[in-house]
């Protein structure tokens, strides 16, 4: 689906935010990018989509160059940025003068998305609190049935039942030919909700690998006490400590991608190691 | 489907485009009109114990004003839209093509605009004219499509809005400002560079030249009654002259259009 060959990209020559970067997504699966602030998840996915253009490398959708942006990509593509801009129209004449544009845009999924995220199809969009204008864009999102949907930070301005509703769509969406690419920098909003997990630091993908792998090769637990015991990661918890161990004896724990991810960027090598052992 | 230019998605590119503006278009519509009407009221005043209303040469001169103020400023801001990230985003990702992108802007800011204020013009001046201050008075009416009329208006419209539309895009923020600003830095250095240069291909003082139209020059000879000195013009004549200006508009256009587009192309977020 999406194919990032040594990419490189920088905005000003001085300072480069990738250099060689290599990743493959493929359908039928939902990636949580995960990254610091500043870590370059925003750029990267506008290097996906053709918003950013590389210094050198390439980043191909379905075997398409995107950086010069091709209506065959772009119709099949959404991408929902951080900072969404809305017209001043209601959602309905929105859908009129802009589903055309995608091929499989649906109509009347467009008004279930609306209605279940509760989302007034009369209000004009730009009067609109930014958690509603937010949730009109995703159900747009959503109802385009583009085979690659990206979104860039979705769940900021939403309220609580609203993300709950949104893990609830984003998963009601999913089809072997579709893939979506959320990025975050608040892991808990996609607990549960993804399978596949990236970790961009030091200018670099340093994790890719489905969820299933890491509880596969990591165990996630709490103890009052650590010492002695082969910790690969711990963090001081409520409850003593949260710790991260390698899975030696095929045990299932929940992954805990907030500690998970602390560990990674804080540069626990033996971890992105069994991780990316997993990963192949 | 085709990359470049599909009928259907324009269409649809078109209609997007009129329904998220169409109420500032509106607003711009009667803003035009008010200060047509404005302009032509104070002058029809002014000229009340003239034979004329308004007459032709003050009528064309408000229209040619008029035209490349407002043009200019509507063309300045039809690419503001990429100034912003949000909005960038946005008409960046929409599966259209750069050439259909372009196209309705260009579409708006240059087809139907000299269309929309020409009928503006006449809707308002008709009227205005057709009011007599007094007995006297004769309606004459400027004709936009006498063939002289219509040169001056399409070659300097078509160059403004090239230059324009290449400003709308190329900066980020304060597109007419900044364009006037650079457009006024070009010409100093332009007619500067060329006296210098013509200087040196004559191998004269030369007076004043303008670049591609003409040059002057003052020769100084002693004769019996003293020093004389005659002042030289050289141009081209009329019809050569006529030309060259015709083809230096036509390339300039269509190479400030052209990058245009290119940084359309180029345009990242």
């Amino acid at each position: 689906m999406i194919t990032v060959q040594n990419l490189s990209f920088s905005y000003t020559p001085k300072q480069k935010l990738f250099s060689n970067l290599n990743l493959q997504m493929n359908k039928g699966h939902i990636y949580g990018l995960l990254g610091k602030n500043g870590a370059g998840k925003s750029t990267l996915l506008k290097n996906m989509i053709g918003l950013a253009l590389p210094k050198s490398g390439s980043c191909k959708v379905n075997g398409t160059d995107v950086s010069t942006r091709p209506v065959s990509v772009l119709e099949d593509v959404y991408f929902l940025p951080e900072e969404i801009y809305v017209p001043s129209l209601t959602p309905g004449k929105f859908a009129a003068s802009t589903g055309s544009f995608y091929p499989k845009f649906d109509k009347g999924q467009y008004d279930q998305y609306l209605k279940m995220l509760d989302i007034d199809p009369s209000a004009i969009m730009d009067k609109m609190s930014f958690g509603q204008q937010k949730k009109a864009m995703i159900a747009f999102g959503l109802a385009t049935n583009t085979s690659l949907l990206i979104m860039d930070e979705p769940t900021n301005g939403l309220d609580i039942p609203s993300k709950t509703q949104f893990r609830k769509l984003i998963a009601s969406v999913l089809t072997e030919e579709r893939c979506i690419v959320i990025s975050t920098h608040q892991v808990r909003d996609l607990d549960s909700l993804i399978d596949s997990l990236l970790v961009l630091h030091n200018r670099d993908i340093v994790v890719n690998c489905p969820v299933e792998d890491i509880s596969d090769r990591l165990t996630f637990a709490s103890y009052a006490d650590t010492i002695g015991m082969p910790v690969l990661y711990e963090e001081d918890g409520i409850r003593g400590k949260n710790v991260i161990l390698q899975n030696t004896e095929g045990n299932y724990s929940k992954t805990d991608l907030e500690l998970l991810f602390n560990a990674i960027i804080s540069g626990n090598q033996p971890i992105v190691d069994l991780l990316n052992k997993s990963a192949k | 489907m085709n990359n470049v230019f599909n009928i259907s998605r324009f269409a649809n590119l078109f209609k997007k485009q009129t329904a998220e503006h169409y109420k500032t278009y509106l607003m711009s519509i009667v803003v035009l009109m008010g200060l047509i009407l404005a302009l032509s009221s104070f002058f029809a005043v002014m000229e009340r114990d003239a034979q004329e209303m308004v007459n032709e040469r003050t009528q064309f001169g408000m229209f040619m004003i008029i035209m490349m103020i407002s043009g200019t400023i509507f063309t300045s801001g039809i690419f503001s839209d990429l100034g912003g990230n949000r909005k960038a985003i946005a008409i960046l990702t929409l599966p259209a093509s750069h050439f259909e992108k372009f196209m309705v802007k260009w579409l708006y800011s240059y087809l139907l605009f000299l269309v929309i204020y020409t009928c503006i013009f006449y809707a308002v001046t008709i009227p205005v004219q057709s009011m007599r201050m007094n007995e006297q008075h004769k309606m004459v009416l400027f004709n936009l499509f006498r063939p002289d009329n219509f040169k001056v208006v399409f070659i300097s419209y078509t160059l403004a809005h090239a230059i324009t539309l290449l400003g709308a895009i190329v900066f980020k923020k304060q597109h007419f400002i900044k364009t006037c600003f650079v457009m006024i830095g070009i010409f100093i250095v332009l007619v500067t560079a060329n006296k210098w240069i013509m200087q040196s291909m004559v191998g004269r003082q030369i007076e004043g030249a303008f670049p591609f139209i003409n040059f002057n020059f003052i020769e100084h000879t002693q004769t019996a009654f003293g020093n004389t000195s005659t002042g030289y013009n050289i141009t081209l004549h009329d019809n050569a002259s006529n030309m060259w200006a015709y083809a230096l508009v036509a390339v300039f256009t269509l190479l400030f259009w052209a990058a245009a587009y290119s940084r359309l192309k180029e345009k990242q977020v």
